[in-house]
């Protein structure tokens, strides 16, 4: 009876977890009306979006993308495009202990890390994206879709040095005793006056 | 009970993760040091009553056969036990251009040896990063360039070159790996 119980608890959380692929419409994403500064900022947009959601009364279309850089209160993350590359990248903010769903799994912002594959909300009417969160009924937590982020060109470190001059000192030394030798051999072989 | 099984097998992960990388407080073997200088082989006995803590990451290169804890910064004790993250760069979970910087006599003399195509792996306490070698250069010890900031993870492996030489070495052996990203998941909402 248990065992039972458990197998349908169990199939229930699989059936709720899978409604949003069922119901997913990637038709959707090319019908839907995109606002020109969420094209201007995402131009293919439409091609990178897998589905449109409403969440309080907003359309969002949902992307997957991968995460190439985290920085205390915001990620960098690249969309990936159909063709199997990568798009422009663009920073999302996030709040210190916001948690969000990676994966299937709950995780904390501070946790996320390099090569993970995120999925992102953005807001069709407004360049506005977030992370997906940890449920269906948390809010979306959304930020201004900011520009590409460009590397600095300036050097963020010196060149370390990764030998010790140790073995040239003592190369040194050795020469010094060397030379004192040779000096005393000199001095003993010359004539004294 | 589903929950109970999920996290004993997160934290199974985590431990069995931390104790992978607390593993490398152990000295490395005599197989491991037979590149190594006499001089770096007496600095890190020297050196081993000294407790270092967990290593940030341990660096792999199987084709060369260096397994090496990295410490945070390039200080004369973290590169006399392991290598050295180079600091203001980027760091193995948080991505940008992460530099490593390693003993040319100890630990990174083996990568005299390393060709572009070899797989690097960086391991955290998390995940493990793959990278494959694309670069290999040589340059001035006052060149910094290789060391500037990237957009997209690449690890920078920083050694003195030559790999034989008495003295400071005039220049710097770098070894270039870009980020090899996981295949795209099928099509459709996962």
């Amino acid at each position: 009876m248990k065992a039972n119980l458990l197998t349908l608890t169990a199939g229930a959380v699989l059936a709720l977890a899978a409604i949003p692929a069922a119901n997913a419409d990637p038709a959707d994403c090319q019908t839907a009306q995109y606002g020109a500064e969420v094209l201007a900022k995402f131009p293919n947009i439409a091609q990178v979006c897998l589905d449109i959601i409403n969440k309080d009364g907003q359309d969002y279309a949902v992307v997957k993308a991968d995460l190439v850089r985290t920085r205390p209160g915001a990620v960098t993350i690249r969309p990936r495009l159909p063709d199997g590359t990568r798009g422009d990248s663009m920073i999302v903010r996030t709040a210190p202990g916001r948690r969000v769903l990676v994966d299937g799994q709950e995780t904390r912002v501070e946790d996320l890390a390099v090569g993970q594959t995120l999925t992102a909300y953005v807001k069709v009417t407004q360049p506005e994206i977030a992370l997906e969160p940890v449920s269906p009924s948390a809010p979306v937590e959304s930020s201004p879709m900011e520009e590409p982020e460009v590397a600095s060109a300036e050097p963020a470190a010196a060149m370390p040095t990764t030998a010790s001059p140790f073995p040239a000192i003592g190369l040194a030394g050795f020469g010094l005793i060397l030379v004192g030798m040779l000096l005393a051999v000199t001095r003993r072989r010359s004539p004294r006056s | 009970m589903l929950v109970a099984v999920f996290a004993s097998a997160q934290i199974a992960g985590q431990v069995g993760r931390a104790a992978a990388l607390a593993s490398f407080a152990r000295a490395p073997t005599a197989e491991d040091r037979a590149l190594w200088s006499d001089i770096r082989i007496r600095e890190y006995d020297a050196s081993v009553g000294i407790d270092m803590g967990e290593p940030l990451a341990v660096l792999r290169i199987p084709s060369v056969n260096i397994e090496v804890p990295i410490y945070a910064g390039t200080s004369e004790l973290n590169l006399n036990r392991g290598a050295g993250l180079i600091e203001g760069m980027g760091t193995p979970d948080g991505g940008g251009n992460i530099g490593i910087a390693g003993h040319r006599d100890g630990f990174f003399r083996a990568l005299k040896d390393i060709k572009p195509g070899d797989r690097i792996e960086l391991q955290t306490r998390t995940r493990i990063h793959a990278y494959r070698v694309t670069e290999i250069e040589i340059v001035d010890s006052s060149d910094p360039s290789l060391l500037v900031d990237s957009l997209d993870p690449v690890v920078t492996l920083v050694t003195c070159y030559p790999f034989y030489y008495v003295g400071h070495a005039p220049q710097r052996f770098l070894v270039r790996g870009t980020y090899e990203w996981k295949s795209p998941p099928s099509p459709g909402h996962a």
